[in-house]
């Protein structure tokens, strides 16, 4: 195991913690000074930012903490959202019939199967946990492959998995019935689920403190896994895969673990997006929702929690900013993704470590810096010659 | 399934697939790097042979209009490298300055072409909402331009020198250029897919050809054939006979001792960009050639992606591997009823099975 001699920890300034606590603040008491009714204003945009920033903190677990490009990381946002839709919309007729399949209208006697107050908890929870399993399931045969050629798996199995979602009865398993195909699964009031008496809509306050909650609870928890012994097991993993081996780091089991942290964290958020917008369709979740969230990680610093979080953030807030029918500013929708691929060009060449790096002791780390702390302390201490020693 | 009709379809497929994966072996051979803006270069290859034949007022030939595609292509794959690639590769000033020229110009060619008018995008908004969306557009370029001085006088402090993982970043920035390509053609030639008018078209495209076959083959399917065939053999002739061929195969062995050997390493990346994209231009023309239109933005993205696996799939870096990768991958495509599943799954089985593809050389590591 890795030696606990230098802790790798992101210490947070001062200045840091209180601009966290006043964006909390803020976020917190914005429905609180909206009042009612979300539809297209500002707490719709913040809970939109919201579920992106929770799926940019699970990415930022491979990408940042591991140091492997993961671009099919919208696998996890849509099968966390296809199965919360799914066992939404299972219901039961009195005669104890189930109905499951999401094509077909339910009878008119039918009531929902999780109707019960807080069952929502349970589906997030089943969607973290299928999603970490997807995430161990896919990571197995990714393990013999590193840089270029993992990025490419992932994407391949992102498409595999959008294909496959859009079987219908003419292929060998009819998917069509599990994901609504083409047109989604459309989840109306009858199977939206209730917490605390109130139903869990888009312009709902529980729905905007759960949501809040879930980013609070995924933040304070990935940093506890960048701070653990298993997080610097992952940063000697970035560092150098054949050193950690040599170090003892059993990077197979470690690659997996953090493959398993950031698919549930996926499927987490991917079930909040599910109920956010009501409809789920896999036409929607294609590979360039990765690369965008992809984008606001690198934006904000891969392995920094808080780079992430405010990469992401800062990123999906600008393109909901210009939007037009927010009255905002209007370019055409496309051309956010002109402003997307130049940040990303330019971040890469002016600021690789992106805006909010990680940092240790009050300084940025960066890969190379800690490239270079790691062979000023070398495992067996000779003495250096004396002209190298000046 | 396997019906002689379907196999007609699948050669076509990999022929297309191998004119694509050369572009994408040559750069990986090179520098190392998936360019993954490859697949918007033959998606930009269609479009510039559909505005070479717009600009002939439809009385142009396709077949002729291949040319200025492929000379546009190249041109694009070159500035791809130089805006992109370069100064990753290369801290110089020359670099950066080539770079943000290039990127200032995206910005400014876009908004420039905005400004001029054209009605193929609705949208109604309130002037003074427009003129701030453009105001924020039209702010990237000159915050490159800040950040690019700023750095030169010293005024952001040295940037943390070279990052560990240097592949990571490249792999980004193609990400990026990808984006940006595709963006751009959506905003000059619209969402809508568009097809080459019917004055365009030789006859003999669509006519059956007399082979004796029991299949009919029509004539764009033997142009296709014919076309790839030759392009391969050119390829092979420049690679393993002229002296930028050399030059070629040194950069891939060893950059620096080629450079050392007075090769141009910079200028023999920039013409191995300009063939690559040359390929995948006549590529792009083909494919909307064989499925009578489908130029689109997205059109890239998948053959692309196919052409990348077929290129992993015959051994990166290695030319005829390309080829055969790609004929493999068209067979898997065209007898699976065209899904990408498939395709995907040999890729994924292949780099678990063969690391090194069927051809490939071996290597120590894929690091």
């Amino acid at each position: 195991m890795i030696p606990p001699r230098r802790p790798r920890t992101e210490y947070a300034s001062l200045l840091d913690l209180l601009l966290g606590a006043a964006a909390l603040l803020a976020v917190v008491l914005l429905p609180l000074l909206h009042g009612g009714g979300f539809r297209g204003t500002l707490p719709n945009v913040t809970l939109y930012v919201c579920i992106y920033v929770i799926l940019g903190l699970g990415l930022n677990v491979v990408v940042g903490f591991t140091g492997l490009l993961d671009l099919g990381y919208v696998a996890f946002l849509a099968t966390g959202a296809l199965l919360t839709g799914f066992l939404l919309r299972m219901t039961t007729t009195p005669d104890g019939v189930l109905h499951w399949r999401v094509t077909e209208p339910p009878p008119a006697d039918a009531s929902p199967l999780l109707g019960f107050d807080g069952s929502y908890l349970l589906v997030l929870l089943a969607s973290g946990i299928a999603c970490a399993l997807l995430g161990v399931l896919r990571g197995i045969p990714t393990l013999r492959v590193r840089g270029d050629y993992y990025a490419i798996m992932t994407l391949g199995f992102a498409e595999i998995l959008f294909e496959t979602a859009l079987w219908d009865r003419s292929y060998p398993v009819d998917m069509e019935s599990v994901t609504g195909g083409t047109f989604g699964v459309k989840l109306s009031s009858l199977h939206v689920p209730r917490l605390f008496g109130r139903q869990l809509f888009y312009d709902e306050p529980v729905f905007y403190y759960l949501v809040v909650g879930v980013v609070v609870a995924t933040f304070v928890a990935v940093h506890h896994v960048n701070r653990s012994r298993f997080g610097r097991a992952l940063a000697s993993i970035r560092l150098d895969e054949t050193a950690a081996r040599a170090c003892g780091v059993d990077v197979a089991r470690h690659k997996l673990a953090a493959f398993a942290i950031s698919g549930f964290v996926g499927g987490v958020g991917g079930s909040l997006y599910a109920l956010n917008y009501g409809t789920v369709a896999a036409k929607g979740l294609d590979v360039w929702q990765s690369v965008l969230i992809l984008c606001g990680v690198v934006l904000g610093g891969m392995g920094s929690i808080r780079g992430a979080a405010f990469g992401v953030g800062a990123l999906m807030a600008l393109g909901e900013l210009l939007r037009e029918d927010l009255g905002g500013v209007s370019v055409p929708p496309e051309a956010r993704f002109l402003i997307y691929g130049l940040l990303l060009i330019v971040v890469m060449r002016f600021r690789p470590q992106g805006l909010l790096p990680p940092v240790r002791h009050g300084r940025p780390v960066t890969w190379e810096r800690d490239a270079l702390l790691a062979a000023e302390t070398p495992l067996c201490s000779l003495p250096a010659p004396a002209e190298e020693r000046a | 399934m396997f019906t002689a009709e379907n196999l007609v379809n699948a050669l076509s497929l990999g022929a297309l697939y191998a004119l694509i994966a050369v572009g994408y072996t040559m750069v990986y051979g090179i520098i190392k790097l998936i360019n993954f803006a490859h697949g918007e270069i033959y998606m930009l290859g269609a479009f510039g042979a559909l505005l070479a034949v717009d600009l002939g007022h439809g009385s142009a030939n396709v077949l002729l209009a291949v040319v200025p595609a492929m000379l546009l292509c190249a041109a694009v794959g070159m500035s791809v490298d130089w805006t992109a690639y370069l100064p990753l590769r290369r801290r110089l000033p020359r670099a950066d300055a080539l770079s943000i020229a290039l990127l200032a110009l995206l910005g400014v060619g876009a908004i420039f072409y905005k400004l001029t008018g054209d009605s193929t995008h609705r949208w109604h908004a309130p002037a003074a909402h427009t003129a701030i969306g453009w105001s924020v557009l039209a702010l990237v370029p000159v915050v490159i331009l800040a950040l690019a001085l700023g750095e030169k006088a010293g005024l952001l402090g040295r940037s943390l020198g070279r990052v560990h993982s240097e592949r990571l970043n490249a792999l980004i920035t193609a990400i990026g250029m990808s984006l940006i390509l595709q963006t751009l053609a959506q905003l000059v030639w619209g969402a809508e897919p568009r097809a080459f008018p019917e004055a365009a078209l030789p006859e003999f495209l669509s006519a059956p050809v007399p082979l004796g076959l029991p299949v009919t083959v029509l004539g764009k399917e033997l142009l296709i054939w014919v076309t790839a065939l030759a392009m391969m053999l050119g390829l092979h002739l420049l690679v393993s006979r002229t002296r930028m061929g050399m030059a070629m195969r040194a950069c891939a062995m060893d950059q620096e001792t080629a450079a050392l050997m007075g090769v141009s390493v910079d200028r023999v990346i920039a013409f191995t960009f300009a063939l690559g994209s040359a390929m995948a231009a006549v590529a792009g023309v083909l494919y909307a050639v064989k499925v009578g239109g489908g130029i689109s933005y997205r059109m890239g993205y998948y053959p692309g992606l196919l052409a990348f696996a077929a290129a992993v799939l015959g051994g990166i870096g290695n030319i005829r591997g390309a080829t055969l990768g790609g004929v493999l991958i068209g067979m898997v495509q065209g007898f699976t009823g065209g899904t990408f599943s498939a395709a995907f799954l040999v890729m994924i089985l292949v780099l678990l099975v063969l690391p090194r593809g069927l051809l490939g050389e071996p290597q120590a590591s894929r690091a």
